[in-house]
This record gives C-alpha cells, structure tokens and sequence, in this order.
C-alpha cells in the first residue's frame, strides 16, 4: 500500500463533519428551544425546575448530543479494534453477532425473565453480547481464531439470533413494540443516566485500547512476521475483542443498536488516509462520534415533521451507505487476492455421484412427506378432543387430494424453488470470489429487491403482486447497477465486492428499522415477508417460479469450467485462458436473476444461500458440478423442510419458511463449522 | 407417483451425469404437472347445507363485533392476542382459532370452509385466493373514506346485515350513542384538554389524535384533544414524551398495560417526573382497550374516561 499523492489525511472531513455538527447543533437550538435564546446556559448547567422548556433542554436535548458523540466514538473503537484483530475491513459489532446476541438477550429477557429487567437492561445485553461471542469463539476455536473463519461464526451466530427475534416478534408484536424502537437506535435521553455510563466505560475501554497499541500496530505485518516477534497472536486477539465486545455492549444496553458506525468510520479513515494502527484508531473515533451526532441532529431536524419516529441509529446507515459506497471505489485493499480456504481438510468422497443420487431420493420423500402429512379437521368429535383449532396430525388421505394440489403444492413447490435458486447463487458467489461469507444477501441484490418491496408497501399504489414485481426488479436491477458501477474499474475484486453488497444491504436493515420503529400495523405483513413464508404461492406462480428455478439452473450448469478455475485466483484463471473480468459479470447477472426471482417469492432471506454450498463441500462434493447439484438439493430439501415445520409447528399459527430455515440450517450449519 | 418412476429410472440408468440431472428436472416437472392437472379436475369445494350461516373473522374488530351482536362465529384469529389487548366480548369457548390476523390459515380454512370470511382493509391482500375457498367480505372501519363514528356504525350495520342480526346492530349502536350522550353530559364541566397516550417505551408514547375510536370519543363528548400535532392513518403519532408538555395545561391518560419495565423507569426519567400534569397530579390509568376497535371497544373506553375523569379529582399517579 501505498501513499498515492501527498501527505493525505482524515482531518479534511473531520473539519466538515465538524462544521456541520456545530451548523446543525445551532439550528436545532434555534428551532427547538427558540423560546430559551437567552437561557441557554442556565438550561444546559442548572434549569429552573418550574420551566417546562428549561428542564426539557436539560434533560434531553444536552445530554442526547454528548450519548451521540460518545456512542459514535465507542463503536468506532470497537469496530477498529476488530478490524485490526481479524484484519478484515468486513469484521464490525454486528457482523460478530455481538448486537444481535445483546437484542435476544434483552427479548428474552423481557418476555419471560421480567424481574431481570430490573436489574438493569445493560447488564443482560452484555450477557447477550458476550454469550454470542463465546459461541462465535467455540465455534472458531479449533482453526486458532483465524480471521476469517471468527468472522463467518459471527455472521452465522448473527444471523441466527435474528432469525430467533425475528420469530419471537412475530408472536408478540404488541409487547415489544418498544423494543422495536430500541432496537433501531433512538437515541433520545430523559436523563443523565446514559451519560454518565457511557463516559466512564468509553474512558476505560480507550485507555486499555492504548495499552494495546503496540502489540495491536504489529498486526499490519503479516501473520508470520507477528508471530516471529514473540507476541502471543490467541492472547492478543481475546483481550482485543473482548475490549471491542464490552465497549459495544455498554453502547448497545444503553442506547440501542447502531450497527453501521462499527464498519464505516474505521473504514472511512483508512479510505481517507490514516495508515497506521495509532492513527486509524484516532481518526475512526473522531469520525463515529461526528457522523452519529450530524445524523442525529438531522433525524431531530426532520422528527417534528412526521408522524412517526426517526430512529437514529438506522437512519446512520440510511446516510452511511452512500457515503460508504462513494468511498468504496477509492479503496486500497491489497489487489485482488484470493482468499482460498487454505488448511481446510474436508472429505473426499470416493463415490460422490451416488451419495448425490441418495441425497436426490431424499428429496424426494421429504417433498412427499411435506405434502401428504399435516393438521386435519376430524368431525365433531375431535373437535371436542382437540379445544382451539380441532384439527389434528395425520396423512391425508386421497379424498384430500384436492387440498393438497391447492394449499400444499403450491407452497411446498415455491419453498423448493427458492431454496435451488438460492442454493444456485450462493454456490457461484462463493465460488467467484473464493470467500465462504459470500451469499446473496451479502451481495445486496435481495436487499435491493426488498427495498423496492417496503417502498412499495410505504407508498399508496395499491397492492397488486405485479407492482411488487416491477418494484422488486427495479430494486434490483439498482442495486445491480451500484454493483456494477463502484466495481467495474477493480475488475470486481472479491472484496470490493461483498463490501459493496455490505453497503446496499445496510440500506435494507435501515428501512426495516425504521419501518419498525415507525409503529406501523403492517409492520408485521412486512416482517413475515421478509421472514420468507411461502403463504401467498398460489399454483400458477408456483408453476412459474419453477420453470423459472429450472431454466436458470440449466443455465447455470454449462458454466462449471469458471467455477472451477476462478477460486484459483484471477492471474491463475487469466493464465488458463479464462476471460475473468467477463465471466464474473456474466456470472453477476446469473446470482442477480436467481436473487430476483427467490427474493421476490419468498423475501430476502440468505441463510440458504450461504449454508446450502457449505453443507454441499462439508459432505464432500467439490467439483463445481457437484457442488451446484448437491448445493441445489440440498437448498430444496431444507427449504421444503422449513416450510413443513413452519406451517405445522404452531398451527394454526404460521412461521414463515425462511426464518424456520435459518433455525434448522443453523444448527446443522454451527455444528459444521466446528468440524472445519 | 412421479417418485416412482423417477426411482427406477436411477435404478437402471447408470450413465452420463448430463442426462441424470436432466431425468431430475424432468421428474420434478412432471410431478408439477400432474399437479396443475389435478386442479384443473377438482371441483370447487362444496356446501350443502343451509344452517345459521357459519361465520369466520379475520380482524379483531370484526370479531369483536360479531360477537357483540350474539353471533358465535365459526373461526376467529390469534383467540391468545385477543384476549389480552381486545379482552372483551369474551370468545365463545366452541368458536376455532384461525391462525394469525394477517394470514389465516388455508389449510384449516380449505378443510371445512365457512360461509363467509369478514376481513380487514389491511390484512388481505391476496382475495382473490381466498375467494376459491369461501366468500370474503371486507369489513372495516378504517379506510373507508368516511369519519371513524359513522364508518363504525356502518361497520356493525353491514355486520348486522350479513349475518342476519340487524335488530341487535341497530340495539348496539343505539345503545353506544346513548352512552356517548350520556357522558358528555356529565363531562360537560370539563374544559381542561387531554392527552390520551400509550407507553411505547420508557421515552416514546403513542398519542391518539382525530380519525380514530380515542378521537371520536373525545369529539362526542365534547373533550379537548391535546394533541393537534400530524398522525399517521390509524390516528396516532409516536412521539417522545416531552412533547406532552406542549399543551402545559392537559390531563394526560394513559391506556394500560404498560409494557413490561416502562412504569418502574418512569421513576428515573427526570422528563416525564418533571411534566406539568405529572408535578400537579393530572395523569390517570384506564384497563386495557382496544384503540382500534368497534362500538364495544367505544363503549369500554368511555366508561373508563368518565370515571377517571370525574371521580377522584387527583386520579393515581403513575
């Protein structure tokens, strides 16, 4: 790396930043407390307690803009320290799964455990926090906390905490809507509480983060080089991440999850041109504490203007992302280097077709099972038996063919569907970039395809499921553009890539939050679908959806000779005669159109993309044509599984198919990890 | 069927992996066709016999009403949810759970459909599906282009209609005019203007403006909204509580339940300690009510308003 032209360096955008925080804070003032110019001092130091207005101001608008500053400069630690542990750009709180094991623990908490809340909600979210990184650290133990394999435990536990949530609040909406608001961030204040808090751990957490310096500044050798100076790389790792989980902990417990700070200000200062450890760590604090507080000061700008709430945290990546994706094209990461699986010892299998053909036929039973076996009304008499819905398990019999062609196929075909596709998309992602975190979503094109969807069901233009097409394709077919676009000039390197698709995807979980947050009744529509339920198949789109699964898997085949040789490495794959930059953007537009057409049947779940290929190479299939048939069934026979216990689990309540997928595939997934 | 043949196929045929993916695809397709085929052959499902009509609800709203007017529907949804935010009437113990509001279940449905299925605006989007199995009818008093008051009695007439019931329809909104007349006549005195609101969190509050069952109440009884500010298409806005000091003045009533920590933090929050209706004792709790619901859910929260408003002067604190 390095330096391209003169000495560069992050204070030019602190200095704007700044500005526009002090622009913004005299504005907010201005129209906020108008009434009080002239008392703003006595406000902020000792209000009197008979002015309303007085008391307000000292009690929220003070105390809500030194959280921002201090939460913004504690994530970014956080993130940076990961960062620099992993040396992973990607690694940040959320991606370790951190923020989400913090939010389980605090639903659970509230749902069952109630008398825990009052011991203080902080200290169950650190629970959460350490308790998913635990596991992340079980699960990435044996291959030495390697980065990238810390850091595919933490998407995975992630992802699994909220699939978990996700379920959770589908059943108890009305309980949790409070967390819904907690959950994307506000940061609103009614005391000092927080502030206190936070500046105390914040001053801790910097000055061990000091401590660290050294040793941490050494990391930018190569892993070899660290190891040779004598530093102890397991030690330094845990005390580094552990620091980075406890300062994220503290922020969460106290004002929510702000996810985007943690990967975009450290990020942010190395684009911008901090090199070393020192002053990246520097310069991403100052950058987190100013990009939170100008966001929140814009969210309190435009807050009296809608009925709903803004919530800060989401709305940080609402206005990180294009910032991120600005500066991504900018990015010096060290040339296109393949992140091969390297010491991964996997079995081969001696015979692999067969174990396809078994893998095959159990498909095929579990698609009948699926179909015949479920809740069944029994006349009157069960239904005395049976209080509540009067239905019980059991096979149908051939008088009930006609339910099953009409409400089962339907489904079951859709779930098979979007299961071979994903299946499908995930393979060729992982195998184009050599990276196992790759999946459709990671790629942003299903996050497209939702944005389109909310921003369908937000605007009044009628619901008809075409418009959600066209919506979803336009979605799409956006992201596919900034894809394209911010990559085109790299070659679509592989981490330019996911950290693209990082930033688009961003963009979804800000609408969902603040969809969420909004305390909109359809809030919950919007969860199950973005839950991925198959509910609204009917045969017609399921037929379609099936031709369309087999066409492009069809297409997809010929193409084994690029999957083969592309996870070799880009001057491995040019040597052997294959146009790389080309096929990658062939091979883009195949996951683009099989991401669309999954997403918009079933939502935007990922977790088939991702598991289905793994669990594919985990049996043992490794050649590309093996891998994309066994992945693809493998993708059906969970997707068709999912749906069955979704629809069956808590009937006559349903799950949806995606988020039952992620549960099972999760598990099998983690224990697979274990093993690696 | 397909299962088998695609079996003996992978029996027999050990060949080129090319053509045994294809035989995969092929059988899959198959078997869909076969599926389309058997639609196109089944008959639409069948009623035969002409009893009191059997009724299923997909929305609180409708469900409440249906069995406010002496109807015992078929299958109503989330019977669990219902009893704890909607809580009265209570559901007929023979009455079947249908699954969630925003999905009823199909398979359940489909397996003995009833004659009818009352829905909501916002819950079905995909009728016309639904309309193969039994006839959907969309009950609602929201989005009907008309204020909330007349919209509901509108509602519960339809209701009345549909099922045969309309003498007790006519008795229910009678009866709820009645009571709002009658509660406007001892609110008469009061001038002071009222928030009513719902805890979100410790910080948030849901407070209800016009076009909705708290708006309409407080318009009929001649109350004064506090909030004036926007709010959204169910006639609420989610605010944080110190924009409750807007209107210093105001009574602030505070529709129970509390969600879970929110009433022991209220202590702490130096904000809401500080509101003038909190220092000079002007906050009152009512019961659970349905603020989205029908004449019963009105009639429960007036009851409520005037008792908290015209009983003990200082109600209890939060």
């Amino acid at each position: 790396m390095s330096v391209s032209r003169g000495a560069k360096s992050p204070l030019w955008l602190v200095v704007v930043l700044a500005s526009m925080a002090l622009g913004l804070g005299y504005t907010t003032l201005q129209t906020q407390f108008g009434d009080l110019s002239g008392h703003w001092l006595q406000a902020l130091v000792a209000p009197d307690d008979d002015s309303i207005r007085q008391v307000v101001m000292h009690f929220t608008f003070a105390p809500r803009l030194i959280v921002a500053l201090l939460a913004g400069a504690a994530l970014a630690l956080a993130g940076c320290l990961m960062q620099q542990v992993l040396r992973n750009p990607l690694a940040s709180p959320a991606t370790l799964g951190v923020t989400s094991g913090a939010q389980l623990a605090l639903v659970v908490a509230t749902l069952w455990a109630p008398g825990w809340m009052l011991a203080g909600r902080e200290w169950i979210a650190l629970l959460g926090g350490i308790g998913a990184t635990l596991l992340v650290f079980a699960l990435s133990w044996k291959r030495r906390l390697a980065p990238m394999v810390v850091v595919l435990s933490g998407m995975v536990v992630s992802l699994y905490f909220s699939a978990i949530n996700s379920a959770l609040l589908l059943f108890h909406q009305e309980s949790l809507s409070g967390l819904f608001i907690w959950g994307s961030g506000a940061l609103a204040q009614d005391n000092w509480h927080d502030t206190r808090f936070l500046i105390l751990r914040l001053a801790i957490a910097t000055l061990a983060a000091l401590s660290l310096l050294r040793p941490l500044a050494l990391l930018d050798l190569e892993e070899d080089g660290a190891k040779s100076l004598g530093i102890s790389l397991r030690k330094l790792r845990i005390a580094a991440l552990g620091l980075g989980i406890f300062i994220t902990a503290c922020v969460v417990s106290a004002v929510g999850l702000i996810g985007f700070i943690g990967l975009a200000a450290p990020a942010i200062a190395r684009l911008s041109g901090a090199r070393t450890f020192s002053q990246r760590l520097v310069w991403s604090m100052l950058l987190g504490a100013l990009l939170l507080t100008v966001t929140d000061l814009v969210v309190q700008q435009l807050s009296p203007f809608t009925a709903s709430l803004l919530p800060t945290g989401a709305m940080t990546a609402a206005l990180g992302a294009p910032l991120l994706l600005w500066l991504l094209p900018r990015l010096k990461i060290g040339g296109s280097r393949p992140t091969p699986s390297t010491g991964l010892k996997l079995p081969r299998l001696a015979n692999p077709a067969r174990r396809l053909w078994w893998l095959g036929l159990t498909t095929l039973v579990v698609t009948g099972l699926a179909l015949t076996l479920g809740f069944m009304l029994d006349g009157a008499a069960a239904q005395a038996a049976h209080p509540g819905h009067g239905a019980q398990l059991r096979f149908a019999g051939l008088n009930d063919l006609g339910l099953i062609v009409d409400w089962r196929l339907p489904r079951v075909a859709t779930a098979a569907a979007a299961g071979l596709m994903l299946a499908f998309a995930g393979t060729l992602l992982q195998r184009m970039t050599g990276n196992p975190m790759a999946s459709p979503e990671v790629l942003g094109i299903s996050a497209g395809v939702a944005i389109g969807v909310i921003a369908l069901m937000l605007l009044p233009l009628g619901i008809a499921p075409l418009n959600g097409s066209i919506m979803g394709f336009c979605g799409a077919a956006v992201a596919l553009l900034v894809l394209v676009v911010s990559n085109r000039r790299s070659g679509f390197a592989p981490e330019r890539l996911l950290l693209t698709g990082i930033a688009i995807s961003s963009l979804l979980d800000a609408m969902r939050a603040i969809v969420l947050a909004s305390d909109d009744p359809r809030a919950q529509q919007l969860l199950s679908w973005l839950g991925g339920s198959t509910y609204y198949a009917g045969l017609t789109s399921s037929g379609w959806i099936m031709i369309i699964a087999i066409v492009l898997a069809l297409m997809t085949l010929p193409l084994e000779r690029w999957l083969t040789l592309l996870p070799l490495g880009a001057p491995t794959a040019k040597a052997l005669g294959v146009d790389v930059d080309r096929s990658r953007l062939l091979l883009l537009t195949l996951v683009a159109l099989l991401t669309v057409a999954a997403t918009l049947v079933i939502g935007p779940l990922s977790f088939i993309g991702l598991m289905a290929p793994h669990m594919a190479r985990l049996m043992g299939f490794h050649g590309a044509r093996q891998q994309l048939i066994g992945a693809g069934l493998l993708g059906m026979l969970v997707m068709i599984a999912a749906d069955w216990l979704g629809r069956n689990l808590f009937f006559p309540d349903q799950l949806p198919a995606g988020l039952i997928a992620a549960l099972i595939g999760g598990v099998y997934f983690m224990w697979g990890l274990r093993r690696l | 069927m397909g299962a088998s043949i695609d079996y003996h196929c992978h029996q027999e045929v050990a060949i080129l992996p090319r053509v045994r993916h294809l035989f995969v695809l092929a059988a899959v397709a198959t078997l869909w066709l076969l599926g389309t085929d058997t639609v196109m052959a089944q008959p639409a499902s069948t009623q035969a016999d002409a009893k009191p009509p059997r009724i299923a609800s997909a929305n609180w709203t409708t469900t409440e009403t249906l069995i406010a007017l002496g109807v015992t529907p078929y299958g109503v949804s989330d019977i669990a949810n219902y009893n704890t935010w909607v809580k009265e009437p209570p559901v007929p113990p023979s009455t079947i759970d249908i699954g969630l509001r925003n999905q009823p279940n199909l398979e359940l449905l489909a397996q003995n459909p009833p004659d009818l299925l009352l829905s909501s605006a916002l819950f079905s989007r995909d009728n016309a599906r639904l309309e193969r199995l039994m006839p959907v009818r969309i009950v609602d008093n929201f989005y009907t282009g008309q204020p909330f008051y007349p919209a509901t009695q509108a509602m519960t007439r339809e209701i009345g209609d549909l099922t045969g019931h309309q003498a007790q329809a006519e008795r229910l909104i009678d009866q709820t005019d009645q009571k709002l007349t009658r509660a406007a006549q001892s609110l008469a005195d009061i001038s002071r203007p009222v928030y009513v609101v719902q805890f979100s969190d410790t910080q948030h509050v849901r407070v209800f403006g016009g076009g909705n069952m708290v708006g309409t109440v407080l318009d009929r009884t001649h109350l004064r909204n506090a909030w004036t500010g926007p709010t959204n298409a169910w006639g609420y806005a989610s605010i944080s509580i110190d924009r409750l000091a807007e209107t210093p003045d105001a009574r602030i009533v505070v529709i129970k339940p509390y969600p879970r920590q929110v009433e022991s933090e209220l202590e702490n929050n130096q904000v809401w300690q500080h509101l003038p209706a909190v220092r000079e004792g002007r906050v009152s709790e009512i019961a659970p009510v349905w603020p989205y619901g029908g004449l019963v859910s009105m009639q429960r929260l007036t009851r409520s308003l005037v008792e908290v408003m015209t009983g003990s002067a200082g109600a209890p604190d939060a």
